[in-house]
């Protein structure tokens, strides 16, 4: 029954055609009881797409015949493409063999097809290292400490480059020294200290990085660096951020960045044997016998020089490239006695030592 | 799919690709970053695919980054290049003449082609890595070795 709140589906199936015909009778006597619905039924009359009458112009190319034979002239190159690239099967590899016996006129086209195969070319991805992985394993920092530490000593060996020769009377040093003017690196800038040549021990201990007694700044600036990180390159280029002091804290005296420990004060050629200060204490003197090695001669008179044909210079040298490192305070001490020698590293919590017997 | 055959894959597999992309897009650089790209995506997918598949997977993954690549230059289209016979000062070889019919096709028989030729690939695997039908395939196949014949022949011509 068609009615005000349902006629748009009438309507629809009328202009579809998919009324009966007492169905249409009944829209028709609808629309002429309801004259305000005629024009939303024009409406849909009009989208109806009327049906076209256009024919194929090619019909007759699609027949076929009884006799009609699956290879012929319009479809042999495609199948001689199709045998060249092992597409074709065992049936139709049969029957092309056959027609190009009979039909030899085509059988170039085997050898000219042939010269349109690509030849391998021998193209090398050389960067392949770089594309593999490992299995992503989470490594803690302690881990690498030792290798850090190894590496640090490596570092400064290779930055300290002998120039000139040490003399006995500790005159002007040719070998084994650091020149300030022809070093490049931070390294070399954090380890040497500018200082006049007319300067006192006492002074030039004040100015060295650290390596003084009269430092006193406690500046706690060490930076927290997390244990195990996860190691790639983003995050190591975060965390080294991190742990690597900036070039202003480098040149502040030692002690604002790590915990007070015996060092060694850089003499000028004057003094007759250098000194192992712990910046704690007012009179260094009184420390160097407790855990130091007496026989170390002095510097050059090269005001800034280190000497590192002296194992003290490495030692120390080592300590800050170990603190630099890590971002932990380093201690490294080496004791010799008439019955053992002993070496001792602190780093952080973390702490090896070798004892040789004599 | 392991770590170990995901290194497996970069040793038997990358070159291929590159020479794919490199043949594709005549452009090294670009062609380095195809690469990565590919090898990249199977990593985050390494779970997904596996081992046996995982030359197809490239290979897909690189055809897509390149049709991507020709989307944003806007120069994929099934219309052929310019032919332009040159006469060359010596006689060049078939490998030589070939290279530069293969520039004159358009990119997707030009893909094609390759896939079969280089990397042995079947009309249905070339079908699955460019998303096109196997009958399809076989068309521009066609139309590619058609192309090359008469580029061939014409150079022939000219000699």
């Amino acid at each position: 029954m068609i009615t005000r709140e349902n006629y748009e589906i009438w309507f629809i199936d009328y202009a579809d055609g998919n009324l009966s015909t007492d169905e249409k009778a009944m829209v028709e006597a609808f629309m002429l009881a309801n004259q305000d619905l005629a024009a939303e039924f024009e409406a849909i009359e009009l989208v109806v797409v009327p049906v076209s009458h256009e024919n194929y112009a090619q019909k007759s190319s699609l027949r076929r015949s009884e006799n009609e034979q699956f290879i012929h002239e319009g479809n042999v190159e495609e199948l001689v493409v199709l045998e060249l690239d092992n597409e074709l099967n065992n049936k139709t590899q049969i029957e092309l063999n056959e027609y190009l016996i009979r039909h030899p006129q085509f059988a170039h086209l085997r050898d000219v097809y042939a010269t349109t195969i690509l030849p391998k070319e021998t193209i090398v991805y050389e960067n392949k290292a770089g594309l593999k992985r490992n299995n992503g394993a989470i490594r803690p920092i302690w881990y690498m400490l030792p290798i850090a530490a190894a590496a640090s000593v490596a570092l400064f060996i290779f930055f300290g480059q002998p120039i000139g020769k040490n003399t006995q009377n500790g005159n002007t040093a040719q070998q084994n020294i650091i020149n300030i003017d022809t070093l490049k690196s931070d390294v070399a800038d954090d380890l040497i200290t500018e200082t006049p040549s007319n300067q006192t021990a006492d002074k030039l201990g004040t100015n060295t990085s650290g390596y003084g007694k009269n430092s006193n700044q406690q500046k706690d600036a060490t930076p927290k660096v997390e244990d195990n990180l996860l190691v790639n390159n983003k995050e190591e280029k975060k965390v080294e951020e991190q742990i690597v002091p900036t070039k202003k804290e480098l040149h502040q005296p030692l002690d604002s960045v790590i915990q007070p420990s015996p060092k060694i004060i850089l003499e000028n050629h004057d003094q007759v044997a250098g000194t192992i200060t712990d910046p704690g204490k007012e009179d260094n003197k009184e420390n160097v016998a407790a855990n130091t090695d007496l026989n170390r001669e002095p510097v050059t008179s090269r005001s800034g020089l280190v000497d590192l044909n002296k194992k003290e210079t490495w030692l120390a040298l080592a300590e800050k490239g170990l603190t630099k490192v890590s971002g932990k305070p380093a201690e490294i001490v080496s004791e010799k006695t008439d019955a053992k020698r002993s070496f001792k590293v602190k780093l952080g919590g973390f702490e090896f030592s070798r004892t040789k017997q004599r | 799919m392991t770590v170990k055959d995901y290194n497996e894959a970069v040793d038997n597999w990358a070159d291929g690709i590159f020479r794919f992309a490199v043949k594709t897009l005549r452009q090294k650089m670009l062609a380095e970053d195809i690469v990565q790209e590919s090898f990249a995506r199977l990593w985050e997918k390494k779970d997904n695919v596996q081992a046996e598949k995982v030359k197809s997977y490239l290979f897909q993954t690189a055809y897509n980054l390149m049709v991507d690549h020709f989307r944003h230059e806007k120069r994929y289209s099934d219309a052929p290049m310019e032919v332009v016979p040159q006469t060359e000062q010596h006689t060049p070889d078939l490998k030589e003449t070939l290279d530069k019919a293969l520039m004159t096709l358009p990119e997707i028989q030009r893909t094609v082609v390759m896939l079969r030729d280089y990397e042995g690939y079947s009309y249905e695997e070339i079908g699955k890595i460019t998303n096109l039908g196997e009958s399809q395939v076989k068309v521009y196949i066609f139309r590619a070795r058609q192309s090359l014949k008469n580029y061939l022949g014409s150079i022939h011509e000219l000699i």
